[in-house]
């Protein structure tokens, strides 16, 4: 057989540390590469990332018309289709570059929202486990669940433009939540024309659930504050009780993205675009299937931070039912909601220019430092707050941006810990139940909907996210605010 | 591959691959087909309700990613499991067949697949058989 250019790891990799931190692919590794690939990584997570085919998929990345800087890979860097997980790319829109829908992945605009509460652990502790299996019952989710929104007619077509005001003209959520979702809520440039009936019809019904996979809805403490300014803007506080949702796009998402992967494939030839990889098949933006895809992703991001609104609700409903006072009265506030799979226009300066540039973030999380215009004035002073979630059972962690993150990884730091494992092996290694037992012991309490796949996204699965974090706090791109480690979790 | 038609579970750090082969290009397609319905659990031999798949793309890989695409998206907004499949030709561009959808039970077990990549696509012959090797986004 006759593998793909990136089938195999035929050239030893030379990878010159250029910057803490920073390590070089050069140029003329891959044959096409327009600029040198960089990864972001210790000693120890280049390795890993050397193990399978994630570093190749990178130096494949730097192929793309009209990239600039590098080709950019955070420190969870691992292998994905296409674009490896943890892969930034930006293009100049202005000049023949190119948008690739493989770079922002499938399921597009998934993300994180972390909410806040006024609780501590102590006042949570006696009550987790009707608390867990409150939101258990109250947070749809699974293969093909339904959604808690029922939509209709052109409801639809009113999620994907206005993204989290659709629900808050419904009365769900707060007025005080939009400021704290990136982009206030809503993207721009959303054209649900864009989006077809076919991905309508398969995310529909959806809206409002978790879906599968690493997905999942925890209820976690503040466990070492790093920052305390930091912790103070954003409400923090030790041991307190805060609430991460972890969700994307659903079936509407997958369905567009796969849609538009289909129509760039099949214009590559008369585009005369050559890449190593199918799945990096991309367009220049300005060519109609490229903007329709803009217009369509953008409209995708907008369901995907309105699913995770929606999913708010239903932890806002079960901490009332489970301690007696209205969500108000316990604080729960949204501190920040953020995408990690999404391509935007933004501003850079390129070589003494200012450019509009299209940041392929593909499981990369935005991370502007202090002072950004899109910030709402109380985290200007600290820069934006970036959540990475971490492995089922593991801590995870709230970061801001950095100042030096705009010139070093175009305003971008890593999304999470990073698979480290196949499923199967994952599998092979410890049944589910095994793992449900093994991270009770550890005091957190599991609600999932199928124990026999729960090991599939066991914590062994992936790379430790403390030296992931670590990593990028090295290397300037983000800084670490606050530790948090779960003690409930609602898995798909 | 010692049977002469059948498909294998490939493994990759965050998804996963499918392998089908056959002695036609028609049974590789199929067995491919098996592959994902095994992944995501519904896969339920028995007889259903018809529904007639074609699609049409630039050359065997593309086919092979819309016509699994299908019966994702078919098995998804349906809610249902699939009871038979058949593909009856793949050539000229074109792959023709259907699948039988039954009722879901309201336990599956399987892993959620979000879509169909081109990421390592092979579709070619090898010795006597062919091979449909495609990954899928868990």
């Amino acid at each position: 057989m006759t593998e793909k250019a990136d089938g195999g790891k035929a050239k030893t990799m030379q990878l010159e540390e250029v910057a803490p931190f920073q390590w070089e692919i050069p140029r003329g590794y891959v044959d096409g590469m327009r600029v040198p690939a960089r990864i972001f990584a210790s000693k120890r997570l280049l390795d890993k990332a050397l193990e399978d085919k994630a570093a190749q998929q990178i130096a494949n990345v730097a192929t793309l018309p009209g990239i600039v800087g590098a080709a950019l890979a955070m420190p969870d860097i691992h292998w994905g289709y296409g674009f490896p997980i943890g892969g930034v790319a930006a293009t100049d829109a202005d000049a023949g570059g190119a948008v690739s829908p493989g770079g922002v992945g499938f399921d597009i605009g998934c993300g994180v929202r972390l909410v806040r509460t006024d609780l501590t652990f102590d006042e949570v502790k006696p009550r987790i486990g009707e608390l867990v299996s409150t939101l258990g019952k109250r947070v749809p989710r699974g293969v093909g669940g339904k959604g808690r929104m029922r939509l209709s007619g052109s409801d639809v077509d009113r999620v994907l433009a206005e993204g989290v005001k659709f629900p808050l003209s419904k009365g769900i959520g707060w007025e005080e939540d939009l400021e704290n979702v990136e982009d206030v809520g809503t993207i721009s440039g959303a054209d649900p024309d864009r989006v077809s009936g076919r991905a309508k019809e398969r995310g529909g019904p959806q809206l409002g659930s978790l879906g599968a996979g690493n997905h999942f809805l925890e209820v976690q403490i503040v466990d070492g504050i790093r920052d305390q300014a930091a912790a103070e803007a954003m409400g923090l506080f030790e041991r307190q009780v805060v609430v991460m949702i972890h969700s994307g796009s659903r079936g509407l998402g997958h369905q567009t993205c796969q849609e538009y992967v289909r129509q760039i494939d099949r214009v590559m030839p008369e585009l005369g675009i050559q890449v190593p990889d199918r799945q990096l098949g991309c367009a220049p933006i300005g060519h109609k299937v490229a903007d329709d895809y803009l217009g369509a992703m953008s409209a995708a991001g907008n369901y995907a931070k309105a699913n995770r609104h929606l999913l708010t609700d239903a932890a806002r409903e079960s901490f009332m039912h489970t301690f007696g006072r209205s969500a108000k009265e316990l604080g729960m506030n949204v501190i920040y909601d953020v995408s990690h799979n999404l391509a935007k226009i933004e501003e850079y300066e390129v070589d003494g220019t200012s450019k509009r540039l299209c940041v392929h973030r593909k499981g990369a999380t935005r991370a502007f430092g202090p002072g950004h215009p899109e910030l709402p004035d109380r985290y200007k002073p600290i820069g934006q707050p970036v959540i990475i979630p971490g492995s089922m059972g593991t801590e995870s962690y709230v970061l801001v941006g950095t100042e030096g993150s705009r010139e070093r990884s175009f305003s971008s730091t890593c999304h999470g810990a990073g698979r480290a494992m196949s499923r199967t092996a994952a599998k092979k290694q410890m049944s589910g139940t095994d793992l449900k037992k093994d991270l009770e012991s550890q005091g957190i309490t599991l609600a999932a909907s199928q124990w026999k796949l729960l090991s599939e996204e066991a914590p062994y699965a992936y790379k430790d996210v403390s030296e992931v974090v670590a990593t990028c706090e090295g290397a300037g791109i983000s800084k670490i605010v606050s530790r948090l480690r779960p003690i409930g979790v609602v898995k798909g | 591959m010692g049977d002469t038609a059948g498909f294998e579970i490939l493994e990759h750090t965050a998804d996963v691959g499918v392998r089908g082969w056959g002695p036609t290009l028609e049974e590789a397609f199929r067995q491919a087909s098996l592959g994902l319905l095994d992944i995501v659990g519904v896969w339920h031999p028995g007889s259903g309700e018809r529904e007639v798949i074609e699609v049409e793309g630039r050359d065997l890989g593309a086919l092979l990613v819309d016509w699994l695409s299908e019966i994702l998206y078919l098995q998804d907004t349906r809610d249902v499991v699939v009871a038979n499949l058949e593909v009856s030709s793949v050539q000229e561009g074109r792959a023709k067949g259907w699948v039988e959808l039954a009722s879901r039970p309201v336990d599956i077990e399987g892993t959620a697949v979000k879509a169909i990549t081109y990421h390592q696509l092979v579709v070619e012959p090898r010795g006597e058989s062919w091979i449909a090797q495609v990954f899928l986004d868990i």
